[in-house]
Formats: structure tokens, C-alpha cells, sequence
């Protein structure tokens, strides 16, 4: 076990790799009573396509989110819900295109809670019955997406913009992708990736290290894992955008956009790892609360309070995505594209970038929830912890930051326009 | 001393919250005002003349953010302001103060010219809220909640749409709006609550504003014979909405029993309407049971398909019944009451929950979290029945979508 300090925000973390490869994160914090865990597998939907003990599979677009779902069927009958609803302790699960996360949170029977976590994840259950039963709810599920607006737009973009890479689909797949899924494709995921070795643990809150990792590690010594071989098969993807416009007609009042720019950033990454902080300060600096673009855009009536960008990692690319909503959309599109391209940083602003990114880190060690989603998000994105990020800011610096936007081509993004049906 | 300033010190965290509610009687016709000063004001002051400029310097106070927000509460409408910022040990010494001067600043030195709010940043938010208003129904759970709730009682304060309304806003001039503000800012109840390490004298330029009158919150629809109302949309899931009277109800059982009632029916995921509707007959992804106390309702939503209507409304009834008829055990009673606990150790752990809590005793009188705690293990099953037996189906609602 190995203790490690992130400087400056006061969180000690605990690293313990169990036997079987089991990574487990440890963040006693005594200011609370309760306790957050978070089992990840890195396996989202990203991964389409692998190689499972040489054996070739493809999997339906939506697989890993309905994977996540058929995880709370156990043989014996009984839920992760009638359990954990005996306990009073609040269980859930998510999926993203880069992981999969079963959590809990509570403030009492903490033990019992982990030792049912690690077992019902190592436990799949999945039948043909419970397979065609899911799919009635998933399918609800994400009817309910495609009803928002913003959502809608959002995934569009990433179709838009992407060849083969996967995250041109949304997590949850269409209904008609979901209705391909068998108990076999669940099996195949689960075999390649639910293996130990793919997973690690977060535990943040009110919780003893020695007592938490021996009963992990006895946990785990009583099961077998099969050792299967695995290889992810990525396909090449074009640098070009897939669709460089499209309008979509629906129930919305005021139209909305979203220009997707689309940047290859393998040798970036492996130049400047944090690459997608720098890319933060610019879109921050150059369209956000108190840039010049966002202030003449509303003083033009062009917008109003619905600017936003986001950076998307994929694999070998990255997207700057930038939405918002106009019925005007035309000219302020030009509009952002012309400030992107003629953005101008004051060393001012760069170092008023630094202050908000340390605040920033000081605000997310403040609760037990941020602090483990942080740690993961460190994992899935970079592989690792890293405890000095607080200091690294004191390091980020214009020569860096003038070569990663050396490396973004602002002519080569996409645009998609949700339109109100009743207006012209 | 200033009693309207409730401090709340805790040093567990690394935040501070500043939260000044303005509160006054619920009225319809000023809810557009009321949302139009959330954004005006923090949009401009005297000092700060744009938006551009308070931002640049809320980053420089290590990144404070500012909120504005209307509330309804039955009766009572509360104004917000809620300013959340880091602790001066981990920011600079003199930041706490130059924090107050910024809040004093936004919120009681506005950009004013000879009576009438400055009229750029006035015509700024009036975009603003025009385009909140415009597109509040793109969100179709919310709208399908509102609706329900005309239908069921148009007079009702939970009927109001908080956002406002498009004929309203062309009454609104800047005059208008600041002798509206001059209203709000010295008649209403101001009262403010600080978390975290602040002290009472950070406060001073609090002092002495706002009056003070009693206000009640409690509001109750008629019961009726229940009515069902089916809207056409073109979207891909309907929305069903179901509203329920909550009779006679006291505050301790609103407290209580009413807190166990609703994780059984529906709060937790091993919960009648879960387990029934979701788990076992796959008619929805989300079903949930909320309960709103000041206004006498309770409301169950679910997302469905719109050929299964008839047997959802069917299958919710029928749980529903079952808690009138006591069709459930002693051992949903002690998981309810576990889960109930656990949430509230959770808004005992988050700054702003725990800034919530004491708003709802100060406010309503409603016991504090702590002795909730304690005081849910007396809920009885038959506590819960009697609840079960206040609650009257009123208002079916369907925002009816492609059916597929």
C-alpha cells in the first residue's frame, strides 16, 4: 500500500493493488459520516470491435450502457436495489463512451455494502428472458433522450463529425440497436472487460484504509478469474469532418447550433499530456463569460445566455464542441469562427486561467463526491493519479499553449442546426 | 445585532455560501418582474457597468459564483441571491472582505440613471428572459408537470410558471422595473444565511434592510371527482403526470409518515411503482412519487409509450390502493425509514443542503434535520395507512407522443 499526498488540496490517497490486478483508491476523509464507492470497468462505448482470445467480435452500438442495466440481475432473485434498499444505503450506475461505474453511498453498513458491490459486479447473470425484458425500459430510456433538444444536437454533432470512431454514437444506441443485443454479446463484453485487471475501485469518505483493503483482498482471494487474452480494435479515422452541415426541423422554439471542430491529436498527446487543459484556457479565454466574443454577441443580439463549449476526447482526435442558441445562427456562427481563428491571449488572461484552474481543484477536494470523480476521471483519462496537478498549473506556460493551438485547424468543423418546425 | 442574519459556522469544508432570500406573497402578475431582477442585476451596477466586467472580477475573487433564483413556496415567493466562495485561507488575506463589497455591490448599488434601471443592460435581460420564457416548454417533463397542475387547479401557486410570461414582459420598462426593485428590496423580508467562516460583522451592510410581517405558505386545492386530459405533441415518449390532493395533512405528518409513504410508492428503486411498473412490466425507463406539502400535492411521473397509457394509469392505481388497503409490511417500513436517514445524513454533509434545512425550520417550522433523524424511527405502519387514506387521485395528464 502506498500513501500518496496531492499537494496543496489536502487529499491522501491510499493505492493497494490487489493479487488479481485490482486497482483500489482509498481517501479517508474523517469532516463526514458518509462514504462514496465507485467500482469501475474502463470499458464504455467507445469499443465496438476486440479480439477475444483471438476470436473476433462485434458488438451492437448501445451494448455497454445495456450491460450496465443487466448487471443488477442476480440468479438468486434478488436485486442490487432490494439489497441495498434493506441497508438504506442509495446504489446506482452509469456509462459513458470510456467506463462503466457501480456506486454506492451511505453512512452505515459500509462493509457489507462493499463486499455486495465486488460480488453482484462479479456475477453476471444474463438470460434471454432478462435480455428482452430490459430492452422494453431501455428503450424508454432513450426515448426520453432523443426528446431533449440539446441532447439531440449534441450526439448529431459527434455522428456528424466522425467516420468509424465510435463516439459518434450515443452511449445508449437507438432503439433499433438495442434491439440486436443478445445474452451472448453481454457475455462476450463481460468476459474481455469485466476482468480485475480492467477495473479499479474508489472509495472517498468516513472509512478505515487497513480494515477497507484486508476485506477487499479476502474478497477477491476466494474468486477465480479466467485469464483471457484481449485486443481492442480501433479502425483507422479520416482526419476530415463526415458531414460538414446539416439541419434538423424540430419541436424547439428557438434554433440552436453546434460546430463540432475536429483535431487530430495523436502526437500532441504524447508531447503535451495535458494538451486539453490548454484547450480549456482558450475556449474560456476566447467565447467564455468574460470574453470579448460572448460580450459583442449578446450586445448584438445575437445571443443571449446559452453559450457553451466542451472539448470531447476520441481516441487518436479530439472535438471542440461549441453550442448555442439563436435563431440567427448564421451570422453567429461566422462570427465565432472568425474570433476563433483571430484569437489574441494576454499573458493577464493566461495567468487569470491559472488562478481559476487552482480554485477550481481547491472546490472539487471539498466533497467526497467530486474527490472520487476526480480520481477517476484522472484514471480513465491519463491512466494514472496524478498528485502534483495543483503544482503543474505553476508549470503551463505560452510556449506550450501557442504549440497545442498550433496543432488545431479551425477549417475543419462541421456545423448541425436544430430548427423550429413552424417557423421558415 | 442583526437577527435576520442566521450564521451558520462550520469549518468542515473549504467553502463559504452567502444566501440573501427576499421573501414576499405569492402573486401571479410579478412573477415575470421577479425573474427578470435575477438576471438584470447581475448582469450590471454602478461599478461594474457589464456583465464583462463583474465576471472578470468574480474570477479575480478566486472564482466566486453568483446565482439568482424565484422560488415559489405555497404562498410565499423567496428572491435568491446565493454566492458561493472559497474560504480567505485558501485564497489571500482580505479576499472574505472584498467579497462583501462585490455582493453589496450587485445587489444594492445597481445601475441606475434618474429613476429608471440603465437601459442597454435592461434591454440585455429582457433578451435573457425572452428566451427562457420561449423555450421553458422545449423541456417536456417540465411542461407536462406544469400543465397537470392547471388542469388540476389553475389557481394554485404550483401552478405558476416561475419563468413568466411573453405578454407580461412587454409591460416591464425600465421604470417600472426599478420602482419594482425599490419595492422588493425595502418591502419584502430579507433574511440571510451564511455558512462556512463568516462572521456576523462581514455582514454589516445587511443591516437594517427589508421589514417584517408574518406570511403563510400553506396553500389547499379542492378535491373533486377525478378528470383526465390528453394533449397531442409530436414527440417520441408521452408524458404521464398524475396529481393527487393531499387532504388535510398536518405538518408532522408531512414530516414523517408522508416522507415513508413516498419511498415505498415510489422514491427508492425497490419501491411499488419501480418494482411494478418498470421492474416487472418494462412500461418505463423513469416513474417517481414527489410530494409538495405547501401546496397540498402530490404528483407521480412516469415516461411511457402512448399505446400503453390505459394499463400504466391501471397498474399505478392499483399500488396506490394497495398503500390505502395497508398492502404492505413492517420491513418496507424499517428500509424506508433507513433510506430516509441515510439521505439525511447527506444534507447534513453538503454546505448547501444544510443552508436548505435551516431555511425550511426558520420558514415552515418543520423540526431540524437532526431530530428527523431521530424522530422517523416512531412512524408506524399504521401512521403510514392514514396517510395513505389522505390522498385523493385529482388530475389525470397525458402530453400524448408518436406511438410506437
Amino acid at each position: 500500500m502506498k500513501k500518496i499526498t496531492y499537494n496543496n488540496i489536502g487529499i491522501d490517497v491510499y493505492k493497494h493493488t490487489c493479487k488479481n490486478g485490482l486497482d483500489v483508491y482509498l481517501v479517508p476523509d474523517k469532516r463526514v459520516r458518509s462514504f462514496f464507492a465507485t467500482l469501475n470497468v474502463k470499458y464504455g462505448s467507445d469499443i465496438l470491435k476486440f479480439k477475444l482470445n483471438d476470436k473476433i467480435i462485434k458488438i451492437p452500438v448501445g451494448s455497454a450502457h445495456f450491460l450496465e442495466h443487466k448487471m443488477f440481475e442476480q440468479e438468486n432473485g434478488i436485486t442490487p436495489f432490494d439489497f441495498y434498499s434493506s441497508l438504506g444505503i442509495e446504489c446506482n450506475a452509469s456509462t459513458n463512451n470510456k467506463k462503466t461505474d457501480y456506486i454506492f453511498s451511505g453512512s452505515s453498513s459500509f462493509y457489507e455494502s462493499l463486499e455486495y458491490l465486488l460480488d453482484y459486479v462479479q456475477a453476471p447473470y444474463f438470460t434471454d428472458e432478462n435480455v428482452l425484458k430490459e430492452k422494453g425500459i431501455i428503450k424508454q430510456e432513450i426515448l426520453m433522450y432523443e426528446d431533449d433538444p440539446g441532447q439531440k444536437l449534441y450526439d448529431c454533432s459527434l455522428y456528424n463529425t466522425y467516420f468509424k470512431n465510435p463516439v459518434k454514437y450515443s452511449v445508449g444506441g437507438k432503439v433499433s440497436d438495442i434491439m440486436k443485443i443478445t445474452k451472448e454479446d453481454l457475455y462476450n463484453i463481460y468476459n474481455a472487460f469485466y476482468q480485475p485487471k480492467n477495473m479499479f475501485l474508489v472509495v472517498t469518505g468516513n472509512i478505515d484504509v487497513k480494515k477497507t483493503i484486508k476485506l477487499i483482498e479476502e474478497n477477491q482471494g476466494k474468486k477465480k478469474f479466467d485469464d483471457n487474452k484481449v485486443e481492442i480494435i480501433d479502425e483507422e479515422e479520416p482526419i476530415e469532418v463526415k458531414n460538414r452541415y446539416e439541419e434538423i426541423l424540430d419541436n424547439v422554439a428557438i434554433s440552436k447550433f453546434a460546430i463540432n471542430i475536429k483535431i487530430r491529436v495523436k502526437e500532441l498527446k504524447e508531447n503535451v499530456p495535458i494538451y486539453s487543459r490548454y484547450l480549456s484556457f482558450f475556449l474560456e479565454t476566447v467565447l467564455g463569460t468574460t470574453s470579448k466574443l460572448k460580450e459583442e454577441l449578446t450586445n448584438k443580439g445575437l445571443i443571449t445566455y446559452n453559450l457553451s463549449s466542451e472539448i470531447v476526447e476520441a481516441g487518436d482526435y479530439s472535438s471542440i464542441v461549441i453550442m448555442g442558441e439563436t435563431d440567427k445562427y448564421e451570422e453567429t456562427i461566422q462570427y465565432i469562427m472568425d474570433a476563433l481563428k483571430n484569437q489574441k491571449f494576454s499573458q493577464k488572461e493566461f495567468d487569470l486561467n491559472k488562478k481559476l484552474l487552482k480554485s477550481h481543484y481547491v472546490y472539487t477536494s471539498d466533497s467526497i463526491y467530486s474527490i472520487n470523480s476526480f480520481i477517476v476521471g484522472q484514471i480513465i483519462i491519463r491512466g494514472k493519479i496524478n498528485e502534483k496537478v495543483y503544482l503543474d498549473v505553476d508549470k503551463m506556460n505560452k510556449v506550450e499553449y501557442n504549440y497545442v493551438m498550433s496543432q488545431v485547424d479551425f477549417n475543419n468543423y462541421g456545423v448541425v442546426v436544430i430548427k423550429p418546425k413552424t417557423k421558415k | 445585532m442583526n437577527k435576520s442574519v442566521h450564521l451558520i459556522k462550520d469549518k468542515r469544508f473549504k467553502k463559504n455560501i452567502i444566501k440573501i432570500n427576499f421573501r414576499r406573497e405569492t402573486n401571479r402578475s410579478e412573477m415575470t418582474k421577479l425573474n427578470f431582477l435575477t438576471h438584470l442585476l447581475l448582469l450590471s451596477s454602478k461599478k461594474y457597468q457589464t456583465e464583462r466586467e463583474i465576471l472578470y472580477h468574480a474570477k479575480e475573487l478566486y472564482d466566486i459564483s453568483e446565482e439568482a433564483f424565484v422560488n415559489i413556496y405555497g404562498k410565499t415567493t423567496i428572491l435568491s441571491f446565493r454566492f458561493t466562495f472559497l474560504q480567505e485561507q485558501y485564497t489571500e488575506k482580505g479576499n472574505t472582505s472584498k467579497v462583501m463589497d462585490f455582493i453589496n455591490e450587485l445587489l444594492f448599488n445597481p445601475n441606475v440613471k434618474n429613476g429608471r434601471f440603465d437601459k442597454k443592460t435592461f434591454e440585455l435581460a429582457k433578451n435573457e428572459v425572452i428566451d427562457e420564457i420561449k423555450t421553458f416548454d422545449e423541456n417536456k417533463g417540465a411542461y407536462s408537470q406544469l400543465k397537470m397542475l392547471e388542469y388540476m387547479d389553475p389557481d394554485s401557486p404550483a401552478a405558476i410558471k416561475v419563468v413568466g410570461s411573453l405578454k407580461e414582459i412587454e409591460k416591464i420598462t425600465p421604470k417600472n422595473l426599478y420602482d419594482f426593485y425599490l419595492e422588493v428590496f425595502n418591502k419584502s423580508i430579507i433574511d440571510t444565511f451564511a455558512f462556512g467562516d463568516v462572521e456576523e460583522n462581514d455582514l454589516s451592510f445587511l443591516k437594517g434592510k427589508g421589514t417584517k410581517k408574518k406570511l403563510d405558505y400553506n396553500y389547499s386545492s379542492k378535491t373533486r371527482e377525478p378528470k383526465k386530459y390528453i394533449e397531442h405533441d409530436s414527440i417520441n415518449q408521452s408524458r404521464l403526470v398524475i396529481g393527487y390532493n393531499l387532504v388535510d395533512l398536518t405538518i408532522k405528518e408531512a414530516e414523517y409518515a408522508l416522507q415513508v409513504y413516498l419511498h415505498i410508492l415510489g422514491i427508492s428503486p425497490s419501491s411499488k411503482l419501480f418494482v411494478n411498473v418498470r421492474e416487472k412490466e418494462s412500461l418505463c425507463y423513469s416513474i417517481s412519487a414527489n410530494a409538495r406539502y405547501l401546496n397540498s400535492i402530490m404528483t407521480i411521473n412516469a415516461g411511457i409509450d402512448a399505446i400503453n397509457f390505459d394499463r400504466t394509469v391501471d397498474l399505478i392505481n392499483k399500488q396506490v390502493e394497495d398503500m390505502k388497503k395497508g398492502k404492505f409490511e413492517i420491513k418496507d417500513i424499517e428500509a424506508a425509514k433507513l433510506s430516509i436517514k441515510t439521505s439525511y445524513q447527506d444534507v447534513l454533509e453538503n454546505p448547501y443542503t444544510i443552508i436548505n434545512s435551516y431555511e425550511s425550520t426558520s420558514y415552515i417550522g418543520y423540526d431540524s434535520i437532526k431530530k428527523r433523524i431521530k424522530e422517523i424511527d416512531k412512524v408506524t405502519l399504521e401512521d403510514v395507512k392514514k396517510v395513505a387514506g389522505k390522498i385523493k387521485l385529482n388530475t389525470i395528464f397525458l402530453l400524448e407522443g408518436k406511438k410506437k
